[in-house]
């Protein structure tokens, strides 16, 4: 699979701050759904910025599709869609806003946007400014897809949407995308994207603190309930309702991964190898 | 991705499209708003006047407008720059900085430059027509006999004496100023968020009463002074003078767009 970003050694600050990345370092292929995780303020959407060039990294430690991303050149932008958690529309309808941006993307697909909006139930008749929160977002995400981009970058998609959208979110993420593409999801809350990522990313301060395939993490370790702790096989424990939420060495067959459980062992240190 | 265009024309032509389905609203607005405000002030000025209301008194009002109007609206060029989350948007769309500087100057100057004299006229005429009419039903008439000579006591703007009084090359510096003054703006609106309009004046302000305390400093204090420049006056003709303003005015507007083309390159959305 062709390598689409790399990250050598990134430091970056906002203005007399402290570090936010201290030489931070992945590379991503295509054909991947990457999972950003970490906690508030860990810089999970500096990062995304930093990918789309919305920032300037010092020294140009980060190359997207071969590029600089500060460069913003257009052909480069034809190919990384960003979807940002804080966004303002134009008060136009959603069919006068796809005519308006649409021709930038030259692998844009109608057809998949029209059955994306019905997923949502929007209306593409629909003024922007008269959409809520969520509806607006459905359609930025809808958008996005529809771009075909090989670079997407959703920063907390999930914020806003109620329960039945996240799900429609994560099926028409899983169904539109192409063995070319890269999608980036960064977000505080596991659960909403715990089936549709095939990796993970987990940021804390300033570094990757995991960086591992679902498929991986699943081969090496268990996540079970348990009601009575049993410390030689336990490598991280969590108290839970009836119990103890535990990771230990896997045992012949895998198990369902407990992102939420993965990320608070990946947070507090838990000896993890992977 | 190598060998990417400067510009391209196709690419420009969406953008175009694009700021104009976005912004159209905006932009109907800012220009309803001239219409009304030139024919309400136009009304109100004639309607108080008893006297003539001819070309010298339409010379000051037409400059004024002109200059407050195209101030305000070529200080806030780059309307989604006014806004963090629209900024996301905007950086986001495959175009150059500078098709983005190209689109915004012809939006914002050149479009100004060209519609304001033509809606100035219009908008006027209209106010005139009406103060006319409302002279006509109190007096029955709509023009007066001076020392047998008959006229309209509110006569339209006419650019053809506007321009026809003035001395050779004057008009060309003024324009010139004007246009300097809308880059000024423009440069402002592409490097402060907040108050652009504002920050540029005292900006350019400052500048310009630190060149003058200089200049003074080395020709008063200093005693600095230049026989030819002394005699400046007398060196060269009216003509000259008013070309020479016109280049530096030029050069000035040209220094201030390549500023504003490195601002939008260089821009962020932190």
């Amino acid at each position: 699979m062709k390598t689409l970003i790399e990250i050598n050694k990134l430091n970056f600050k906002y203005g007399k701050q402290a570090k936010l990345f201290n030489q931070l370092s992945f590379t991503e292929q295509a054909g991947r759904i990457v999972g950003l995780l970490g906690k508030n303020g860990a810089g999970k959407s500096t990062l995304l910025k930093l990918m789309s060039g919305l920032l300037e990294a010092p020294k140009k430690p980060i190359t997207i599709l071969g590029e600089p991303p500060f460069d913003r050149h257009p052909r480069f932008l034809e190919e990384v869609c960003l979807v940002p958690e804080e966004y303002e529309l134009p008060s136009v309808k959603i069919s006068e806003y796809v005519k308006a941006y649409a021709p930038f993307y030259p692998h844009f697909d109608t057809d998949k946007l029209h059955q994306i909006l019905l997923d949502f139930e929007l209306n593409s008749k629909n003024r922007l400014s008269k959409l809520s929160y969520g509806q607006r977002k459905k359609f930025l995400i809808a958008f996005a897809l529809s771009t075909n981009c090989k670079v997407l970058l959703l920063d907390e998609p999930t914020n806003g949407l109620d329960i039945p959208s996240k799900s429609i979110f994560r099926k028409v993420v899983a169904a539109s995308l192409t063995d070319d593409q890269l999608v980036i999801i960064s977000t505080h809350q596991v659960k909403d994207v715990e089936n549709l990522i095939d990796t993970l990313l987990i940021l804390d301060h300033g570094q990757v603190k995991l960086h591992s395939s679902v498929w991986d993490i699943a081969q090496k370790y268990a996540f079970n309930t348990v009601s009575r702790l049993n410390d030689g096989e336990v490598l991280y424990s969590e108290t839970a309702p009836g119990g103890y939420k535990v990771i230990s060495e896997a045992s012949a067959s895998a198990s369902n991964i407990d992102m939420e459980l993965l990320f608070n062992a990946v947070i507090n240190n838990a000896n993890l190898k992977l | 991705m190598k060998n990417i265009q400067f510009f391209n024309l196709k690419r420009f032509g969406k953008y175009a499209a694009c700021s104009l389905i976005s912004n159209y609203r905006q932009t109907l607005l800012f220009w309803g708003a001239i219409w009304f405000a030139i024919f309400a002030f136009t009304l109100m000025n004639i309607a108080n006047s008893h006297s003539f209301w001819n070309n010298d008194n339409w010379v000051p009002l037409f400059i004024s407008v002109y200059c407050i109007s195209g101030l305000l609206y070529t200080g806030f060029a780059f309307p989604a720059f006014r806004n963090k989350k629209r900024t996301y948007t905007e950086l986001m769309i495959p175009v150059t900085a500078f098709e983005r500087l190209v689109y915004e100057f012809i939006e914002k100057i050149v479009a100004f430059i060209i519609l304001f004299p033509p809606i100035f006229y219009l908008s006027s005429s209209m106010a005139v027509g009406i103060r006319n009419f409302l002279s006509f039903a109190s007096f029955g008439t709509t023009h007066v006999e001076v020392n047998g000579i008959t006229t309209f006591p509110f006569e339209v703007i006419s650019f053809d004496k506007l321009y026809a009084n003035m001395e050779p090359g004057l008009f060309g510096m003024l324009f010139m100023l004007s246009v300097l003054g809308f880059v000024l703006a423009f440069a402002g609106a592409a490097s402060f968020r907040k108050l652009p309009l504002i920050k540029t004046i005292v900006f350019v302000g400052l500048i310009f009463l630190t060149g003058i305390g200089y200049m003074y400093m080395l020709l008063e204090k200093l005693d600095l002074h230049n026989p030819w420049l002394a005699n400046f006056e007398h060196n060269i003709t009216a003509k000259q003078g008013f070309a020479f303003g016109s280049l530096i005015f030029g050069l000035i507007s040209l220094i201030a767009l390549a500023y504003t083309y490195f601002k939008l390159k260089e821009k962020e959305a932190s």
